[in-house]
């Protein structure tokens, strides 16, 4: 539980780590000594243990845990969560405890008292642990049966890569039961409604003679996926960019990239087949470049390649764009916003969304695609 | 067992001690500071107020085999540092507390630090850890530790 109120122990670790430390210990197979556990479990645990307290206060006469506190310690984020108490009456209260001649076995008995039978145990126990001092010898830890291992009984046999502990067998499986690990997809569920009726491939691309703007979309494009990482239906976003276009007078035709998934690539190719040399390649998850014939592959006019910041409006103005360079004209600056922040949040997303659309990849030639729109213009 | 590569200290490979864990393999023979046996250190016992604070201190004898398995596994510093631990189990803690304040650094003289290792060999016969003080009381004087009056 992270502790604001924490004068001495300014950590820099707890519990609002653990889910990142839950996923570290899985992915690079290391055993951090953290054990993924169910919001129930928690739950239980800390009512128990708030329980247990409330009652040992209860009986040495300290000033008393209220339900509220309990019901708080429980569930409580952190401590900014726990009601105020009367701060200088519980340090009144633990100084008559250092001064008195009350003990650790006078918490086991107020503990056994009020049913607290397994926490008595095992604090009872830990004063038996002190009778035979076996924890005192060097790196040593207690298991779940207070059973010691120290530097005595599992010596340190870590010779070099490959040797040492490895965590394995039910310690391993329990590593990778993380309670709220997700199925990859699960990560792309948004971005896969039902294929597009209003897009129909009606055969080979034909190489363009005329002025014109080729918009090239990825293998996945309105069927396996149907919508962009920032979530924009991919019918919209193809409206916006046609709207665009014709918005400077000028008709787009669509192709579909069959056999890779690269942006730059998908850009290219409809740069071939434009008659007026200018595309627009677009990914399934939103990512765009304004590609010309005759560049390097590589190269662009422009390229938009934070998708999940690019809204309908962004679409509009990258067709407008294509369009005036197609025309001839000088572009007009696009507006993006930045969100230094997506590549970390999204990362993952957008690696699972980029292998769907690369699973479509097949080794054919690009295809027209007819999509039933038309401009408002 | 882990085999014993390096070869240089025994702590890379570890003899294990067939007595150790003793809560394992000895419980049956260890006893509290007072003598009470550990089986007789159970919940019941608690609960009736039967126990008091000397049944979960341990032994002398205890900390000093604890002494001899760290010493059979290499662990010689720990060794001497269980060794003086069984001496200082005849010391009361209130007792013990003033020596711990006076070992801090610029708190006592030399003559006092002195007068301390004296009366842990003759009053609590601890050499070990009277050693020990006399040898702080020369490493306080190099570092200028001692108190200035």
């Amino acid at each position: 539980m992270p502790r604001r109120d924490n004068l001495f122990g300014g950590g820099n670790f707890d519990a609002e780590d653990f889910d990142d430390y839950n996923i570290l210990q899985r992915d690079m197979q290391v055993d951090g000594g953290l054990r993924p556990v169910t919001e129930e479990a928690v739950l239980a645990i800390r009512r128990e243990a708030a329980q247990a307290i409330q009652a040992v206060y209860a009986e040495l006469g300290f000033p008393p845990i209220t339900d509220a506190e309990v019901e708080a310690a429980t569930t409580g984020h952190s401590s900014d969560d726990m009601p105020e108490r009367d701060l200088v009456a519980d340090l009144a209260a633990a100084d008559a405890f250092l001064a008195g001649d009350q003990d650790m076995l006078t918490v086991i008995q107020a503990l056994q008292r009020r049913g607290f039978t397994k926490t008595a145990t095992n604090i009872l126990e830990m004063g038996r642990q002190r009778i035979a001092g076996d924890y005192l010898q060097p790196s040593a830890i207690f298991d779940r049966d207070f059973r010691v291992q120290s530097a005595i009984n599992d010596p340190n046999d870590y010779t070099g890569p490959g040797t040492g502990y490895r965590v394995t067998g039910a310690r391993w499986e329990e590593i990778q039961r993380v309670p709220q690990a997700k199925s990859p997809r699960e990560f792309i569920a948004d971005q896969i409604g039902e294929p597009s009726k209003r897009l129909v491939e009606v055969g080979p691309a034909k190489t363009g003679t005329r002025p014109e703007v080729i918009v090239a979309v990825g293998p996945a494009f309105g069927r396996e996926l149907t919508k962009t990482i920032g979530g924009l239906d991919h019918e919209a976003v193809l409206a916006a960019i046609l709207t665009g276009v014709a918005r400077e007078g000028l008709v787009a035709r669509i192709v579909k990239v069959k056999h890779t998934s690269d942006c730059a690539a998908i850009g290219h190719i409809g740069a071939s087949l434009s008659g007026s040399g200018i595309a627009i390649g677009l990914q399934s998850r939103g990512t765009a470049v304004i590609h010309k014939q005759g560049l390097a592959r590589l190269n662009n006019l422009e390229l938009f390649p934070q998708s999940p910041s690019l809204t309908l409006e962004t679409y509009e103005a990258i067709g407008r764009n294509a369009a005036r360079y197609a025309l001839g004209k000088p572009p007009r600056p696009v507006g993006v916003k930045i969100d230094n922040w997506a590549r970390l949040k999204l990362i993952v997303k957008t690696t699972l969304l980029h292998r769907r659309e690369t699973e479509q990849i097949r080794d054919e030639p690009p295809t027209e695609l007819f999509f039933d729109w038309e401009p408002e213009v | 067992m882990p085999h014993h590569v390096n070869g240089d200290s025994p702590r890379d490979g570890g003899y294990t001690s067939p007595a150790y864990p003793l809560a394992e393999h000895a419980a049956d023979s260890l006893t509290a500071a007072n003598g009470r046996p550990l089986a007789e250190v159970t919940l019941d016992a608690a609960a009736q107020g039967a126990l008091s604070a000397d049944d979960i201190r341990i032994s002398a004898a205890t900390l000093r085999a604890q002494a001899a398995i760290a010493r059979q596994a290499g662990y010689s510093a720990v060794a001497h540092n269980l060794e003086r631990a069984a001496e200082l189990t005849a010391v009361p803690n209130a007792e013990l507390l003033r020596m711990y304040e006076q070992l801090r650094p610029g708190r006592a003289s030399e003559a006092e630090l002195v007068a301390l290792a004296d009366r842990l060999e003759d009053e609590f016969h601890a050499p070990i850890t009277a050693a020990f003080v006399r040898e702080a009381t020369a490493v306080y004087r190099r570092r200028n530790l001692l108190r200035r009056d």
